[in-house]
C-alpha cells in the first residue's frame, strides 16, 4: 500500500472515536446556479467560476468550478443524498495549473474505493494511490456550505473531512 | 472539522443593512494531533464562511486556503455586467 494511502488511513482511524451524528436536513437543496469570483486578500481577481447544483437520480450533484487567469483549474464535485440527513455519496476534486499543487482525488460510497493523484508542491513528483475506503456517515468533503445552512440554531457541528497528501514521514507504520 | 458560529458582521446589500453570520470551519487532525500533523507535514487550514441570516440563509463570502499551506483567498458572487 502506498504512502499516500497510509497517510489517509491513519487520519481517519484516529477520528473514529469521535464519530458524530450525520447532519439533519432542515433546508432541502435543489437547483442552483451562481457566478463566482475568487480574489486575493488585496482584492485582485484571480479566478472566475460557477456553482451549479442540480438533482440527479434522487441525489443532488453540486459542482464548483473555478477558472484562473493563469490557466489553473479547480473543479470540485460533491454528490449527496438528503433523506432526513445529508450523506455524501461521491466526491471528486481536480486542482491543476500554476496556482496549485496537482490533485486529482475521487472516492464514492457505492464502490467503496478511492483514487488519488497528488503533489506535495508544484514541481514535485506526482504520487498515485488507490484502494478501499469505507466512508463514515459524517464525512462531508465539499459540503461545508450545505451543513452551515442546516446548523441547529447556533450549535457547533462536528464533521469529518478526508485529506489526501503524499506522506513525507518515515516508514514506521505498525 | 468543527463548524462554529463565530460572530455576526453588519453588511449592506444596496441600501439595506443586513447581518452576515460568520462561521469558522476548523479542521483538526484528530487523535494525536502533533504526531499526525508532523507525519503529513502540514497544518490543516481554517476557513470562514459568511451567510446572511434569515429563514433561508444566503451565502455571501468564503475566505481561506483551498489547499494545505496555500494562500488565503476570498470567494463571493460575481457581478454580471453588460457590455458598454
Amino acid at each position: 500500500m502506498s504512502m499516500v494511502t497510509w497517510a489517509f488511513v491513519l487520519a481517519l482511524a484516529w477520528t473514529s472515536c469521535l464519530e458524530a451524528a450525520p447532519v439533519k436536513v432542515r433546508l432541502l437543496e435543489g437547483s442552483v446556479r451562481g457566478f463566482l469570483v475568487l480574489r486575493t486578500t488585496d482584492g485582485e481577481a484571480i479566478a472566475h467560476g460557477e456553482l451549479l447544483q442540480r438533482p440527479q437520480g434522487g441525489l443532488i450533484e453540486s459542482r464548483l468550478t473555478l477558472n484562473f487567469v493563469d490557466g489553473s483549474l479547480r473543479d470540485e464535485r460533491a454528490t449527496f443524498s438528503q433523506k432526513d440527513v445529508f450523506r455524501l455519496e461521491a466526491y471528486r476534486l481536480v486542482q491543476r495549473g500554476p496556482s496549485f499543487p496537482t490533485s486529482d482525488i475521487s472516492f464514492d460510497r457505492r464502490s467503496g474505493r478511492f483514487q488519488a493523484r497528488t503533489q506535495d508542491k508544484p514541481g514535485d513528483e506526482i504520487k498515485e494511490a488507490s484502494g478501499q475506503l469505507e466512508m463514515p456517515y459524517d464525512l462531508y468533503n465539499g459540503m461545508a456550505l450545505v451543513l452551515l445552512k442546516n446548523l441547529p440554531s447556533s450549535s457547533p457541528v462536528f464533521a469529518r473531512f478526508a485529506v489526501f497528501t503524499p506522506n513525507r514521514a518515515s516508514s514506521r507504520w505498525t | 472539522m468543527d463548524l462554529i458560529h463565530e460572530g455576526d458582521d453588519p453588511v449592506r446589500v444596496g441600501p439595506a443593512s443586513k447581518t452576515a453570520r460568520r462561521y469558522l470551519v476548523k479542521l483538526e487532525v484528530g487523535g494525536l494531533p502533533g504526531v499526525i500533523a508532523s507525519l503529513i507535514g502540514k497544518d490543516p487550514p481554517d476557513f470562514r464562511y459568511w451567510l446572511v441570516s434569515g429563514e433561508v440563509p444566503a451565502f455571501v463570502r468564503f475566505e481561506g486556503a483551498m489547499y494545505l499551506n496555500g494562500p488565503i483567498w476570498r470567494l463571493s458572487f460575481a457581478p454580471v455586467e453588460w457590455p458598454k
